[in-house]
């Protein structure tokens, strides 16, 4: 049973292995990418849109459809299938690359005011995916297990000193990470962050259409979504500005 | 006669404050600290910063000990790589009323929600008091003939008006006679007021007053604003005439006018800055429909009766779709009918960002008008300018340069597509994954039971009874193995007392009594059970009878004796 839990484990973590033995998934992404080959976007969209309809949520797929979307001149959707990409593989260099560069195009150049803590912080939270950090802490957990068992039985008292530094250091990273993967996964769940995805959206100073614009923001944007009253959402900017906009100018990532 | 200046005070400091906040600064300054009586002061109030849209004139405090004689107000703006600094410099002259050393205390300027302060400055003056300007001794009170032959005429419009409202002031000379020479005239004070001048015709008129006829020059004429609320006099104009050489100069003097000024009513529009009169505010671009990034000229033009020079650029309304830049502006002070008018003109280039239709939005100018004693507003058209889109707009996104500056990567593309071997699903989270969910019990299941086997391992070492409890077993199951090895006809003695010798052992193990304790009584009184207590003797006392005589026993009996033996050890 042990190695069945670990083969399950491996399976998820790394994602390789079983093919899901769906060929057909396979045969139509093999397609979808031959017709990115063939400059032949809209097609690719399609076809990379219906695998990950079917269920299947692959990095890989959403960085490739990401770039189809940027060479179809759809540069809001592009920058949202790129963060969901980075989200399932966050230290993917092609996906940070590309994701930067349509960055690049966007029209606003909001300035996300960020110290080195939160910089350091902000690394430390997208190191690792969600599996990965989930099977991270259970690995420090048993670790930690491990260490209260020989606490228990060691007598001498320079070693026990030892474990007892070890061990607070180990239960506060654990902590960390721990919040780290709860903000994580609430994130994914709550999906409170969307990147702007038509050319221009007016931004109001609440959830009407008659009231006053506070603001402009572009395509390909990320807001973060507050209340949700009727067909409008509270957005906040990256730098702290905030007000409505239609629910239909944006998708959650 | 002239009087000689002394002055005393050569080191007193020259005060000017100079308070910087939101860039700008504020600021008063005199051109001397020390002045006769007969001299005059300049006061000169600066404000400078940035961008000074809408400020206000800054609230002169009474002067009790000075009398202002005139003001002036000059605005200079400056731009450079777009940044408008602009300085707004008014200066007043003051004429000192006694000697003495005295204050001209704090101005105080009330601009976007923050109160500026000049520093206090320090006026001393000196010197005997010169009585009357005019050359000469007590005038010798001439016959009426004279004094009706010769008079000077004060008159205002209205008595009664609101802070900066104009009142016209004008001062005509009548004559009947020659004059040997031209006359000398002195202003009056103008405390108070804001002053603009009108002009005065060369041209003398003639009109019949009680039968005489006389000549009227226009000496003077003035528009004054009043500065703020309350009674103010409009002070004496003097004049001196030489009727002829052998007669010393009379002098003919206006009577002081009292001017009552009636503060604003309260119910002030959010966006009023002090505008009185009568208004209208326009607005022009030079074309509408313009490219992406050609530039638009806008102008906005304020025209209307009133005191136009003292009022703010008015606020524009956001731009967001453009880049705005400020290209200049003019005024222009006219009057007609001695009234005071206007025109101010200021000009921007905006510059559309992006391609659409962009609304340029009313922009409006809040003035209380006397005549209709309402605040009133005027408002431009709402304007709308499209731009078109630049040529080159259908690039591919690869040679699409991104527009940013600041980011000096430039990249020529993407990086290509990932052509990977399966499409496993990574959403699939490990946290809902319920085999890992029970498995985090198995550390803690663990450690519990590391604790209970260190207890058990400290007990062992520490408590007599419960080592001997736990071992209690292990040695009763050694006594039946070795009973089990001696099983046969030659050792029946030996069997029957290893027999006896464990299940006594294991009894006082159990209950923790020493073995010579071990009687019948006792185990009642530890209250075992009946039919074990039975048992128990009745294995004890055929163990004593086979020791006796072993020959009575078979190895049957042996065997069953054994068994029972093990059967009771398993239930106590």
């Amino acid at each position: 049973m042990m190695r069945q839990i670990l083969l399950t484990l491996i399976n998820l973590i790394i994602g390789t292995g079983i093919a899901y033995g769906d060929n057909h998934l396979t045969e139509l992404f093999h397609q979808a990418n031959q017709c990115y080959k063939d400059e032949n976007y809209p097609k690719a969209i399609s076809m990379y849109q219906q695998i990950i309809d079917s269920g299947i949520k692959n990095g890989v797929v959403f960085y490739n459809l990401g770039n189809a979307l940027l060479k179809d001149g759809q540069l809001g959707k592009a920058i949202l299938s790129y963060e969901r990409a980075k989200r399932l593989l966050p230290r993917d260099k092609d996906i940070k690359a590309n994701l930067e560069y349509a960055n690049l195009l966007t029209i606003d150049k909001i300035k996300e005011k960020k110290g080195i803590i939160k910089t350091l912080t902000y690394k430390f939270h997208h190191l690792l995916n969600i599996n990965e950090q989930t099977l991270g802490l259970f690995i420090i957990y048993l670790v930690i297990t491990f260490l209260i068992i020989l606490y228990i039985f060691v007598e001498k008292k320079n070693i026990r000193r030892l474990f007892i530094t070890l061990g607070i250091i180990l239960i506060s990273y654990f902590f960390i990470s721990l919040i780290s993967l709860f903000i994580k996964i609430h994130s994914v769940r709550q999906a409170n962050e969307a990147i702007i995805i038509v050319s221009k959206v007016e931004v109001k100073s609440g959830p009407e259409d008659e009231l006053e614009t506070l603001f402009f923001i572009h395509e390909g944007t990320k807001v973060k979504i507050g209340e949700i009253r009727d067909n409008w959402y509270q957005i906040e900017l990256l730098d702290g500005k905030i007000g409505w906009i239609k629910d239909d100018t944006v998708e959650r990532i | 006669m002239e009087m000689r200046l002394y002055i005393l005070l050569l080191t007193l400091t020259f005060f000017n404050s100079n308070i910087y906040a939101q860039d700008i600064s504020f600021e008063a300054s005199v051109d001397k600290h020390v002045l006769g009586i007969n001299e005059r002061l300049t006061l000169s109030v600066t404000i400078s910063g940035g961008n000074l849209s809408g400020i206000p004139t800054p609230q002169l405090p009474p002067l009790k000990d000075f009398d202002i004689v005139n003001s002036y107000r000059s605005q200079s703006i400056s731009i450079i790589n777009a940044q408008i600094s602009t300085s707004l410099d008014i200066k007043y002259v003051l004429v000192p009323k006694d000697t003495g050393k005295f204050t001209i205390p704090p101005i105080t300027l009330n601009y976007r929600g923050k109160t500026y302060q000049t520093r206090p400055i320090e006026i001393e003056v000196t010197g005997q008091r010169q009585v009357v300007p005019t050359p000469s001794p007590p005038v010798v009170r001439k016959p009426k003939r004279v004094h009706g032959n010769l008079f000077l005429e004060a008159y205002v419009d209205k008595h009664t008006v609101f802070v900066n409202e104009q009142v016209t002031l004008r001062i005509k000379f009548y004559r009947r006679i020659n004059l040997w020479e031209t006359p000398s005239y002195s202003p009056p004070s103008f405390t108070g007021f804001w002053v603009e001048d009108l002009p005065t015709s060369q041209q003398p008129t003639r009109q019949t007053i009680d039968g005489r006829t006389y000549l009227v020059h226009e000496v003077m004429n003035k528009a004054l604003f009043p500065t703020s609320q309350g009674e103010y006099t409009i002070g004496q104009a003097s004049m001196s005439c030489v009727v002829s050489p052998f007669q010393s100069p009379i002098t003919l003097k206006t009577n002081p006018i009292k001017i009552k000024v009636l503060p604003l009513p309260k119910n002030k529009p959010k966006d009023f800055s002090g505008a009185i009169g009568n208004f209208s505010i326009s607005c022009q671009v030079d074309k509408k429909i313009v490219e992406e990034n050609q530039p638009v000229s806008l102008k906005i033009k304020i025209k209307g009766a009133g005191n136009i020079k003292t009022i703010p650029k008015p606020k524009l309304p956001k731009l967001i779709d453009f880049k705005m830049y400020t290209s200049g502006e003019s005024s222009q002070v006219y009057n007609s009918n001695f009234i005071i008018q206007g025109e101010k003109e200021y000009k921007y280039i905006l510059v559309p960002t992006s391609p659409g239709k962009h609304v340029i939005d009313p922009i409006t100018l809040s003035y209380f008008n006397p005549a209709t004693k309402r605040y009133e507003i005027s408002k431009t058209h709402k304007i709308i300018i499209t731009a078109k889109p630049q040529k080159q707009t259908k690039l591919t996104i690869d040679k699409k340069k991104p527009l940013k500056q600041e980011v000096q990567l430039l990249k020529e593309d993407i990086r290509y597509i990932k052509e990977p071997v399966n499409l496993a699903n990574q959403a699939n989270f490990l946290y809902q994954n319920k085999l890992f969910l029970l498995l985090q019990l198995l550390p803690i299941l663990s450690i519990a039971m590391a604790l209970s086997y260190k207890r058990h391992l400290v007990r062992l070492n520490q408590d007599i009874r419960y080592s001997r409890l736990k071992g209690a077993k292990k040695k009763a199951s050694k006594g039946i193995y070795k009973a089990k090895s001696l099983l046969s006809d030659e050792t029946k003695d030996e069997f029957y007392g290893t027999i006896s010798k464990t299940l006594i052992e294991y009894i006082a193990d159990k209950l923790n009594l020493l073995p010579n304790e071990m009687t019948i009584e006792t185990l009642k009184a530890k209250e075992l059970k009946e039919d074990i207590i039975n048992e128990v003797e009745n294995i004890l006392q055929t163990c004593d009878y086979a020791r006796f005589a072993p020959s009575t026993y078979t190895l049957e009996n042996m065997k069953e004796i054994l068994n029972k033996t093990k059967n009771i050890i398993g239930r106590i």
